[in-house]
């Protein structure tokens, strides 16, 4: 309470005002083996695709997404490495914030994978083996 | 080094995609010219390896997360346009099921990885192996080292001429990053080349196309 009280004056001596947020929705950012994007840069592009926020994500991956208004928000992220996501975010209401999630773990989409690659291998199979056959 | 959409410029998609694509009907041509029906099972496999490898990722310094890229170790296998053409058709299954990197881009990550690791590295093998036969080892060690690290120096300058990083402040981040990647890759190619001449060496006097 002290604290809040010094730093209000300090600020206002300043004239600068501040409010916490209550309702802010974090969104944090990481590699399919868990490790976070760490101070990765990332930019958010409002509906009207104009730059909205840009900076660093924090040491865990994390940034606070605050949107004022509904429409397609666009948040890109990039470690400077290589690796990095856009992603668009629809915004019906700026109360009741929902990020939708991957709908599959990474095992299941490994395995749709492996299945459509062994399923082509056996169908070139047979289409290579009946032309030998016959020649 | 699995680069998303959006991240490049378009003269380096469209530069990457010509080039990649010219490749990949090239290596098309090469492999359906000599298909044979024992070989087809052996492609399939060394699809799904490369798709598997490429797809575990594990952590290193600078707060990355790296995969190993296998792509040269299916080279000296199968030959570097069955490797190229493999990894191409991972790259572009990677895209659309794991989201691990995008469609446009698909011709600067098979540049990176399908064209340095399958093609570029393989003939650079060959001639080294022919120079220094005695230290055929360490050469696939390094070569396999070397096919990572190249592909990352070529995704910072892909990034970098998009005007998404600077060059000079990524690259060596970039590199000691895949330091450690490349070092895993050359011991595990390694291993692997020399599991295969001790169980089953026919694998590796197979035609490479």
């Amino acid at each position: 309470m002290h604290i809040y009280l010094l730093l209000s004056l300090i600020i206002f001596s300043h004239g600068v005002n501040f409010e916490f947020f209550e309702n802010a929705k974090g969104i944090k950012f990481f590699y399919e083996d868990g490790t976070p994007l760490s101070f990765a840069e990332y930019k958010i592009y409002s509906p009207d695709n104009k730059v909205f926020s840009e900076g660093e994500l924090d040491k865990l991956g994390r940034i606070l997404f605050l949107p004022d208004r509904p429409g397609k928000w666009k948040i890109e992220v990039d470690d400077g490495m290589g690796h990095g996501i856009i992603k668009e975010i629809e915004i019906k209401d700026v109360k009741n914030i929902v990020f939708s999630k991957s709908s599959y773990p990474l095992y299941l989409k490994i395995l749709t994978g492996l299945g459509i690659i062994f399923g082509l291998t056996g169908i070139i199979f047979y289409i290579i083996g009946r032309k030998y056959a016959h020649t | 080094m699995h680069i998303p959409d959006g991240f490049l410029d378009f003269k380096v998609v469209s530069g990457t995609n010509l080039f990649s694509f010219l490749t990949l009907i090239y290596s098309l041509k090469r492999i359906l010219k000599k298909l044979k029906p024992e070989r087809v099972p052996l492609l399939g496999i060394s699809c799904a390896f490369i798709f598997l490898i490429q797809a575990i990722s594990f952590p290193v310094p600078y707060g990355t997360s790296v995969h190993l890229s296998g792509i040269f170790l299916i080279s000296l296998i199968l030959g570097p346009f069955s490797s190229f053409f493999l990894s191409f058709f991972t790259l572009f299954l990677s895209a659309i099921i794991l989201g691990h990197g995008g469609i446009l881009t698909i011709g600067a990550n098979s540049f990176n990885l399908s064209f340095i690791g399958g093609i570029f590295c393989f003939y650079i093998y060959k001639f080294l192996e022919k120079i220094l036969p005695k230290i055929k080892y360490f050469l696939i060690f390094f070569i396999s080292f070397l096919s990572i690290i190249l592909g990352s120096i070529f995704c910072t300058f892909f990034l970098s001429i998009s005007g998404k990083i600077s060059f000079s402040k990524s690259i060596l981040p970039m590199v000691i990053s895949h330091t450690v990647a490349g070092i895993v890759e050359g011991i595990f190619v390694v291993l692997t080349i020399k599991f295969f001449e001790k169980v089953k060496p026919e694998i590796l006097k197979i035609e490479k196309i």
